[in-house]
């Protein structure tokens, strides 16, 4: 299990985050939901040790465990190929980057069939999901997702999502930011941060997310019940 | 992680080539052009003429023949006179008033045997009326060879008149006349010298068309700068973010792009090198002959501009300023440290900081490996 403890960042005076706890376990998926500079990217890069927190900690368990982090900007080299990219960021060996593990990611993800190409010919879709199996070929234990889904047709986020919702079952654990509500589809948990403050909207089973759109707004502006548990099938927008 | 960096880096220069290239080659041949031609584009092509002197003398008699070859050989006149020998003193007056000569020395037919004699005889020089600095000048050299001559003959002549109060034999005063004379032929002559030539260039050690050769070499390399610029701008900073968290800091990534930069500015150096080498051994004026040193010392160069790139690629700025930034910063390093106008030209209150520009030991290095 992944815990982050009593979180605090300011930039300046103005303060950022404000005593953010949250964990995740193996297999669950943890969204996090805010308004646009509510603090959701600060807090993933506090995560993933990108930036340094004022305080708090965070914390495997276990003691040990792998974070890989994949920002809501390609982290690509426009110019280089694909294969570039990819043998950039793979820590194995040269010889060993087709091995089946990897070779699997590629064909899951659909990497596969662009290789070869210059990442600046390829559409924003294929971009995110190079960038998602460069980010997965770190066997990463806990996944961060800043904006997964931005500016994705559907095709491209269902198929994102369906890689993910796999990988969560084979015991991955994600934490991700986002606005999009597709998104929340493979989240256990959702949290929402407004002000600097997290606070659980629910905990629950995967699938279950907010249905109306003043529903979704609430959450983002935390007005509902923090035991609120949204229905499933209804109205979804 | 280091070295899949630097690897990487390399790769996104090779699509940097072509643009290389073709601004090496532009660049290239309008430097080329301007060295070539530096010295009347820069600087006026002011060498002073001679001066016309026309010398009035029968070279006919043994002495006379020896005495015209003589002066005319003496590096004093040399340096500073055309000789032209006349046949009387008339045509040498009608050609001063033509201005066809600036100077006409009158030289009697005896004065070597005169010289030797101890006896004085006047050599007559007539100038033009409008005597210029270089009239004035050659009247100095033959004030001043004249004084030389006097003393000797004066020297001569008190040995003959020793060897006389002597009362030495007739053949050993002989004897004495004649280790006179060649000393005075062997030891005065050849030592009236009295100017040297020594050439003088504004850009120091090294000729005009040197020196701007391998300034060419240094702004070309210089200004390739800019295009590397893309490699060191056009990063995402997911990018930048994701070498973080690899354990890759902006130093050691700045050291990649350093490295990278430098490999590839020292192999286009070795290139252009080679290709002027070669070209100047095709063309008649031999430009640039081949040195070994030159091979190695591009090294330094190239990283030091490499340097220089890095440093102004780090600023956050987009890369249009980026850019222009390192245009102006190059134009002025260049400038304060003598690569476009020479030291000795630079305004007073830039010579004291001029050493401080590494543009000016870059272009010393280079010219002391090129020339």
């Amino acid at each position: 299990m992944f815990r982050a403890e009593s979180i605090y960042k300011s930039y300046g005076k103005k303060q950022i985050l404000t005593d953010v706890s949250l964990s995740v376990t193996k297999g669950t998926c943890l969204g996090l939901l805010g308004l646009n500079g509510s603090g959701k990217s600060t807090l993933l890069n506090i995560l993933a040790g990108c930036i340094r927190a004022d305080a708090g900690r965070c914390y495997f368990e276990n003691g040990k465990g792998k974070i890989a982090f994949l920002p809501q900007e390609n982290p690509l080299i426009e110019e280089l190929t694909c294969m570039d990219n990819i043998r950039l960021w793979y820590r194995g060996k040269r010889k060993d980057i087709f091995h089946e593990k990897n070779k699997t990611l590629f064909t899951a993800l659909g990497v596969d069939a662009f290789i070869n190409e210059r990442v600046k010919n390829l559409s924003g879709g294929m971009k995110k999901r190079l960038s998602l199996a460069i980010t997965m070929m770190e066997e990463p234990d806990l996944l961060l997702l800043d904006e997964p889904l931005a500016a994705l047709d559907l095709l491209c986020k269902n198929g994102i999502l369906t890689f993910l919702k796999k990988w969560l079952t084979e015991g991955g654990s994600i934490i991700l930011a986002t606005h999009e509500t597709a998104a929340l589809d493979i989240c256990t948990d959702i949290y929402s941060l407004h002000n600097g403050i997290v606070t659980p909207v629910f905990t629950g089973k995967q699938g279950t997310r907010p249905c109306r759109e003043q529903e979704y707004m609430d959450i983002l502006l935390q007005k509902q019940e923090n035991s609120y548990v949204y229905p499933t099938d209804q109205n979804r927008f | 992680m280091f070295i899949r960096l630097i690897r990487t880096d390399f790769k996104r220069i090779r699509y940097l080539l072509l643009p290389l290239f073709l601004c090496t080659a532009v660049l290239g041949a309008s430097f080329a052009a301007l060295a070539a031609f530096t010295e009347k584009v820069i600087y006026q092509d002011s060498s002073p003429e001679p001066v016309r002197v026309g010398v009035v003398m029968s070279i006919d008699s043994e002495y006379g023949k020896l005495a015209y070859h003589f002066v005319t050989e003496m590096e004093s006149y040399q340096n500073t006179c055309e000789f032209v020998t006349l046949e009387s003193e008339e045509a040498g007056r009608e050609m001063l008033q033509k201005e066809q000569l600036q100077a006409v020395i009158v030289v009697p037919d005896n004065i070597l045997s005169d010289i030797i004699d101890g006896t004085n005889t006047p050599v007559t020089v007539l100038y033009r009326e409008d005597g210029s600095l270089e009239t004035y000048a050659a009247n100095e050299v033959f004030v001043s060879t004249s004084s030389m001559l006097g003393t000797s003959q004066a020297a001569i002549y008190t040995a003959l008149k020793l060897g006389r109060n002597l009362e030495l034999s007739p053949d050993l005063q002989a004897r004495v006349n004649t280790e006179v004379n060649t000393l005075f032929f062997n030891y005065v002559l050849t030592r009236t010298a009295l100017f040297d030539k020594t050439e003088v260039h504004a850009t120091g050690l090294y000729p005009v068309r040197d020196f701007y050769i391998a300034a060419g070499f240094l702004l070309l390399l210089s200004m390739l700068g800019i295009l590397f610029l893309s490699l060191l701008k056009n990063n995402a900073a997911a990018y930048i973010k994701k070498l973080k968290l690899s354990g890759i800091s902006a130093v050691q990534a700045g050291i990649s792009q350093w490295l990278t930069i430098t490999a590839t500015l020292y192999g286009i150096y070795l290139l252009l090198y080679t290709v002027a080498v070669i070209v100047s051994s095709a063309v008649s004026t031999h430009f640039l002959s081949f040195h070994t040193m030159a091979l190695p010392a591009g090294l330094p160069v190239c990283a030091c501009i490499a340097l220089i790139t890095v440093l102004i690629g780090k600023i956050p700025v987009s890369q249009a300023a980026a850019s222009m930034i390192l245009l102006i910063v190059v134009f002025l390093l260049a400038y304060t440290g003598g690569c476009l106008v020479p030291e000795a030209l630079l305004p007073a209150f830039l010579k004291p900081v001029c050493t401080y520009s590494p543009y000016y030991h870059m272009i010393q290095l280079l010219c002391n490996s090129m020339f």
